[in-house]
């Protein structure tokens, strides 16, 4: 597959409510998922790639995205040691397009997963950790709707348990 | 919504967040706490992140890490987390007066938590263990005839072996 023809050529993508979408091969392959499917299809077939895990609303934003960086260099493969440089920081442009509900955030971030797209996937994550970082529990359980089924004396114990790490 | 999500994108997601809001997290709800206090990598990563890289060591007996389960790597973190603290605050040691008959000959202080005390007279020793988990207090102790004048004390992890060198009076 040469670099030349990748760039013209165009991936049909069908979504579980079968809507079908034709984007550049650049963008389509920013998924590792369809960069693979793509592969072993090889590029003579004008076949559409099905995505029956996305449907139509969802992959329209995570296209949305992958058109904005798809001149983005591959990003690195996963090091153990990465730990000490992560930041909570969000590009401008990524935190103006993850400003969407929490269910189409957690829609973008299921979509991102299923199709290996790791930098997108590293946006939604950071994104919940922003809305969960520095909340009291019971900030955390209003916020995203979770019922508490502990009872008093179980959430006192549990709270006692974990009083050595709560200033950390 | 969060709790419809596989656990391995919550994961990530407590990748990103500091020790304190992982515990907060974990404080929910019993399914997320469950999920929380299972995930050994998830310990590692912290341990990585709060321990390795502040240069502060770890438990030296600790399980071997193929061996530990999620709940021992926590409680290496937490270990690593309390002594750092006690090194860093500014606390007075507490000071505790002890009358005693006879000359302390040898000491030892094992795993942190006991303390190995023999007192001695040219006729006869007494052989203290102290706990020092909270207050210390005598858990055990022991006379032995003549004085205790040296000591030594292997420690393989599971099982602690004190010999003693008793001096002829």
């Amino acid at each position: 597959m040469s670099t030349t023809e990748d760039k013209t050529r165009k991936v049909k993508l069908v979504t579980s409510d079968n809507e079908e979408f034709e984007v550049d091969w650049e963008v389509a392959t920013r998924s590792v998922l369809i960069k693979h499917m793509l592969e072993d299809i090889g590029e003579s077939e004008e076949q559409a790639i099905p995505l029956p895990n996305v449907t139509a609303n969802v992959l329209k934003k995570v296209l949305e995205w992958c058109e904005h960086h798809r001149k983005d260099p591959e990003p690195a493969p996963e090091s153990s040691d990465d730990n000490r440089k992560r930041t909570l920081e969000i590009g401008d442009w990524d935190a103006k397009f993850i400003q969407v509900d929490q269910e189409m955030l957690f829609e973008i971030i299921l979509a991102a997963n299923y199709l290996d797209i790791k930098a997108l996937l590293d946006v939604g994550c950071k994104t919940v950790a922003n809305m969960i970082k520095g909340k009291q529990p019971e900030e955390i359980r209003k916020m995203f709707n979770i019922v508490n089924d502990f009872t008093p004396e179980e959430e006192a114990q549990i709270k006692k348990e974990n009083e050595w790490a709560e200033d950390r | 919504m969060l709790l419809a999500i596989p656990w391995d994108i919550c994961h990530r997601i407590c990748s990103w967040l500091p020790l304190g809001s992982v515990v907060s997290l974990r404080q929910t709800c019993s399914q997320i706490n469950q999920s929380v206090s299972d995930d050994k990598q998830l310990w590692l990563n912290l341990i990585a992140r709060y321990v390795l890289c502040h240069s502060i060591n770890l438990h030296p007996l600790r399980t071997k890490l193929e061996d530990a389960s999620a709940k021992h790597v926590e409680s290496w973190l937490r270990c690593a987390i309390y002594s750092q603290r006690v090194f860093s605050s500014e606390l007075k040691p507490n000071i505790f007066r002890v009358k005693l008959n006879l000359h302390v000959t040898w000491l030892k202080i094992i795993r942190i938590r006991w303390c190995l005390v023999a007192s001695s007279s040219p006729n006869e020793s007494r052989l203290t263990i102290w706990n020092l988990d909270g207050t210390p207090s005598i858990s055990k102790e022991y006379f032995i005839s003549g004085p205790v004048v040296d000591g030594l004390v292997d420690d393989d992890g599971s099982q602690i072996i004190a010999a003693l060198t008793i001096g002829a009076t």
